[in-house]
Formats: structure tokens, C-alpha cells, sequence
């Protein structure tokens, strides 16, 4: 049997940065992952075959609550990488002072994170594509009304380089980081979802594969399966102190409909408005025909028509840092965890803040009408129609979702709320870490994957340090 | 990986519904393309995460059972015209559980005939 140095639960960011480094350090380093491998390229972005391929059960995972807060994950090699939307942020210095004022993190100051940012952004190429030189006419809008309203509006930077012929091409993991690993000796097994940690005299020793109760042994575990499988994963294998408290960027979305062509196509705007930023902030979404006709499912019979101007049209949210939290659990007989979510009162009052705003930044960029996307939303032209379609929007029929997920595995050193140590080791458990998402103790008010890749950095080099 | 395994019955409701919800709609899709949604919705819903899939089935449970009363029949021995007239009955929004299956149904059937 094949025994490896390190395993590695997950291709995606983190998983991706711990695997390049511990080969490049000479460790005999496995990979293991639940989902397929791509060529980077071969799937069209957001498209309906992409959430039958790379997304976890088919983009249709949702958070159970009132109302209920649809994620999506990527569930593929290379992970959420390979899924979204490209954009890059470091941490706001805020957030890393709350997080060591809450939890007790240990060196993590936006100094001790530069080096490792610097590595990630140098290998991703990230970048300011600017407006003007490559015009994204989704961005175009959201920089209109920003301007028109007197908002600060920002172009993220982005990890993609432009092909020959201008095309969008995402610095995935399979395209960087995981080439890399490969290049270093990681061998990545597929179709390989683990069910538990193998745990011995309190050393992990190993996984076990779901399909064929496969033992797979190693020196050192690390996990890196994401926001909802990586807490799961845990509870399962007997580590639940702390484990699976769920943090979210929830969000709304609105449909607006110009008079000129908007739709970005396969691609979104990379502009964000963050003039309310960090509680609340504005971007566009994936706006595909398919798209357009979910956001207007809920007032389809008033609506549904206007799908087929779909070029005209474009999908913008409004993100907000909530107050809320759910719960991801590990339940007996299922292979995947019980997910939920609770938007307190403040959190969806919030929400409609984000939907009016948006509704006037959009109608101020030239929007000829807006549709909110809740349950029987109306038509709105003007901007006295915004209020009463704000306030509107109730628990019962609102469409939120999310895309970042974060804090079910919190790091720190405060032991009544962290789950593991400053640097993912989890305690009681030689051998065993965490090195994704789950670690960032909230979701952060910007992108997380930035984040989260300069912090598996630091972790894996004091892994490798010891 | 998990491989789901759905008894056929149920995907075929799935579907069943997928397709009076289209047929009945005013933009009038085409046939093929109905059918192909209809295919897909079911193929979606078993590739539902299985805690989710099992949340969906007792919905589904419910919708069956509640249509059938309303209808006095199965709702697969209902014509097309009468399936679209019973999932915009009234009686069935006051129904929380299969107000959200429909709405389910018909937000992935408008998906798949986008796609």
C-alpha cells in the first residue's frame, strides 16, 4: 500500500497552495478530490453544462432558513477557482484587527500576509484590466451610475491574462498553482471523496475513501475540501468543538434592462461600487439567458416575456456583511451536511437597503426599468417606485444567495471560540490541519480568495517550518 | 463521488411537472425543448445534494398526494390542459410545502429551456 507524506482533501485554492509547497519542499504529496478534472478552457463560464460538472449537486445547494440562502461551490479539480468570478482583494486591514481582537489570531497583520500576497498575485497575474482598454459593458454601467450618484466605484483587479484574440483566460488553479504541484510530483486522484479522517492514539494516519472503504496513510492530513465539506469532514471524524458555524456574504440580485446592448456574455463586470463597502457593496453577476430567466422565476407570469431581450439586459447584486449565521452539520446516514442559515432582522433590512440602492444606481446609469428578484416583484421605471419595491421585499419569496462561505473551522487562540490553532493545526489531533475558506473566521466584505490563498501560504510554510 | 439512485417514479414526476409548467407557458416554447428541460429538471434534482434531495422528496411526497386530491386522479392521468390549470390552481399557494416544490420545479424548468 502507498504511503504518502502528506494528503491533501481538496484541489481548490488552499488544498492547491499546501500541495505546491510541500512538493516543492520534497514531501511525497497526494491530492485527493471528490470531482472531475477539465481542461482549463473546455467548459464555458457559467454555463448550464459548468454546473453539471464543476459545481457542487449542481449549483443547487442551498442553506435552509427564511428564506433560504442559495450557495454554490465548486466541486472539481481546482475548486472554486475554476467557477468564480476571477476577482482579487486583499483584506481589509479591519478585518484581520477584528479577527485578532475575536479570536486571539497569532501574526496575522496585513505586514505578515504581504510577502505571501505578493507570491499569490505574482503567479496569478493579478491585475487592473482597465475599463477604458478592455470595456466590460456591465462595468461601463455600474461606473455610469457611480458616477452620476457621486459613488466610489473601484475596477477589482482580476487574475486573467487576454488570449490572442482578447479572450478571458482565468489564472484557475489548473492553470497555475496545480500545474505546479503536478510539475513538482503531486499526483491528484479524482472521483475520490473522503468520508473520515483516520485518527490512531490521536495522530491522523490516513483517510477513508467513501467507494470501496479505501484507506489511503499518510504522515500528515490536511483539509482543504471547503466551507461545508471540510467542517463536515471533521464532526465526522470526532473534532466538533467549534466546527460548523457558517458565515456568508448573502446577497440579492436585480434585473436591468437598457436601451443598448449590456449583457458581458461569458464573462461579468469586474467593477464593484463600494461606497457603503465594507457592510455593503455592489458588482455584477453572470447574466446568460438561463440566468435572466431564474432571476425573474419569481414574478415570471408579469415578466417572463422580457427574457427575450436578454442582450439588453444584465444581473447586478447588492452583497452585505451579515449579522447572521447558520450551521453546517454532519448528519448520520447522509453523505452530504445539513446546511442553514439565519438572516436576523438587521441583516434583512440591510438586504433592502442593498436592493434600493441598487435599484437607484442602476436606474442613474440609464437603466430604462429594474425588476427585484423576489416572489410577484414589480416593474420599476422611476425613481419614486424604488422605496415600496424595496420595502417589498419580505422572508417569503426573496431570492438570496451566496458564493462565499467561510468560518466554519475558525482559526485562533481563543479555545471557547476558535476550532483550530492560529495556523489550522487541529488541536488534539497530531498530524491533522486545516488550510481553506473555512478558516477565516467571517466572511471578510470582499472577495475571499485572495485571502484565504496568502493565508494557506502562511500556514503551509510554518507546516513546513516544523 | 456519489452516484444517487432515484427511482424512476419519482423522477418522472419531477419531469411530468416540468412539463405542464412549460406547456402552459405564455412565451410557448418549443416542443423538443420542453421536453429536453423536462429531462433536465429531473436529472438536476437527483444530483441534489443528498440531504437536500431527501427535503425535495417529502415535498414531492406532498405535492403528489395534494394534486391528487384536487384532481380527484392521478396527476399523470390528467391532459396537458388540466395539469397547467391545476398548478395554477389558488388551492395549492395556500399549501407552503407544495407551493415550494412547484415553485422549484418551474424556476429549473425555466433554466433548462434557456440553457
Amino acid at each position: 500500500m502507498s504511503r504518502y507524506d502528506v494528503i491533501v482533501v481538496g484541489t481548490g485554492p488552499g488544498g492547491a497552495v499546501t500541495a505546491r509547497e510541500c512538493a516543492r519542499a520534497g514531501r511525497r504529496v497526494l491530492m485527493l478530490e471528490d470531482g472531475e478534472w477539465a481542461e482549463p478552457g473546455s467548459i464555458e463560464p457559467y454555463s448550464a453544462e459548468q454546473m453539471d460538472r464543476q459545481y457542487r449537486g449542481g449549483g443547487l445547494t442551498v442553506a435552509l432558513g427564511r428564506p433560504p440562502v442559495a450557495y454554490t461551490e465548486g466541486r472539481c479539480v481546482g475548486g472554486g477557482s475554476e467557477v468564480n468570478s476571477g476577482l482579487y482583494h486583499r483584506p481589509p486591514a479591519e478585518i484581520l484587527a477584528e479577527w485578532r481582537r475575536d479570536l486571539g489570531v497569532e501574526d496575522l497583520t496585513a505586514d505578515s500576509l504581504r510577502t505571501h500576497h505578493e507570491t499569490v498575485e505574482q503567479r496569478l497575474a493579478v491585475a487592473v484590466e482597465s475599463a477604458e482598454a478592455v470595456p466590460n459593458p456591465a462595468s461601463v454601467v455600474l461606473h455610469r451610475g457611480a458616477d452620476r450618484l457621486g459613488w466610489s466605484a473601484v475596477e477589482v483587479p482580476r487574475w486573467v491574462r487576454r488570449g490572442p484574440d482578447g479572450e478571458i483566460e482565468k489564472q484557475t488553479m489548473t492553470r497555475t498553482y496545480l500545474a505546479d504541484a503536478v510539475d513538482a510530483g503531486v499526483e491528484i486522484r479524482t472521483g475520490a471523496r473522503v468520508s473520515r479522517v483516520e485518527v490512531e492514539h490521536g495522530r491522523a494516519v490516513g483517510v477513508r475513501l467513501s467507494i470501496g472503504d479505501e484507506v489511503v496513510r499518510g504522515d500528515e492530513v490536511v483539509l482543504a475540501a471547503g466551507a461545508t465539506q471540510t467542517p463536515a469532514l471533521l464532526q465526522r471524524s470526532g473534532t466538533r468543538r467549534n466546527v460548523g458555524s457558517l458565515s456568508v456574504h448573502p446577497t440579492v440580485k436585480v434585473l436591468a434592462d437598457f436601451d443598448d446592448e449590456v449583457n458581458p456574455g461569458a464573462d461579468l463586470a469586474a467593477c464593484q461600487v463600494r461606497e457603503f463597502a465594507p457592510s455593503l457593496s455592489f458588482g455584477g453577476s453572470a447574466a446568460r439567458p438561463e440566468l435572466i430567466a431564474l432571476t425573474l422565476a419569481g414574478s415570471w407570469p408579469r415578466h417572463g416575456r422580457l427574457v427575450e431581450r436578454w442582450p439588453y439586459q444584465s444581473i447586478y447584486y447588492a452583497a452585505i456583511r451579515s449579522k447572521g449565521r447558520g450551521r453546517v452539520r454532519a448528519l448520520p446516514g447522509f453523505a452530504d451536511p445539513l446546511v442553514t442559515y439565519r438572516l436576523t432582522a438587521e441583516d434583512l433590512a440591510l438586504l433592502r437597503s442593498g436592493l434600493a440602492r441598487l435599484m437607484h444606481l442602476l436606474l442613474a446609469a440609464g437603466a430604462r426599468a429594474v425588476i427585484p428578484a423576489y416572489d410577484d416583484a414589480p416593474l420599476v421605471t422611476r425613481p419614486d417606485e424604488v422605496g415600496p419595491a424595496a420595502d417589498r421585499a419580505g422572508r417569503g419569496g426573496l431570492q438570496v444567495m451566496t458564493v462565499h462561505l467561510t468560518g466554519t473551522v475558525p482559526l485562533g487562540e481563543d479555545p471557547a471560540r476558535r476550532a483550530v490553532d492560529s495556523w489550522g493545526r487541529v488541536p488534539g489531533v497530531a498530524g491533522l490541519r486545516v488550510n481553506d475558506a473555512s478558516l477565516l473566521p467571517s466572511a471578510p466584505g470582499v472577495n475571499p480568495q485572495g485571502t484565504l490563498m496568502a493565508l494557506a501560504h502562511r500556514n503551509v510554510a510554518v507546516m513546513l517550518g516544523e | 463521488m456519489s452516484s444517487p439512485i432515484v427511482p424512476e417514479r419519482r423522477q418522472a414526476f419531477a419531469a411530468r411537472m416540468a412539463r405542464a409548467v412549460l406547456l402552459a407557458d405564455p412565451l410557448r416554447f418549443d416542443p423538443q425543448l420542453i421536453d429536453a428541460a423536462a429531462g433536465r429538471v429531473a436529472d438536476q434534482i437527483a444530483a441534489m445534494p443528498d440531504v437536500t434531495r431527501a427535503g425535495v422528496r417529502v415535498a414531492e411526497g406532498v405535492s403528489r398526494v395534494t394534486l391528487a386530491i384536487l384532481a380527484l386522479r392521478s396527476f399523470a392521468r390528467l391532459t396537458d390542459i388540466e395539469q397547467a390549470a391545476l398548478l395554477n390552481s389558488p388551492a395549492l399557494a395556500r399549501t407552503p410545502l407544495v407551493r415550494e416544490y412547484v415553485a422549484l420545479v418551474r424556476s429549473l424548468a425555466l433554466v433548462g429551456v434557456h440553457a
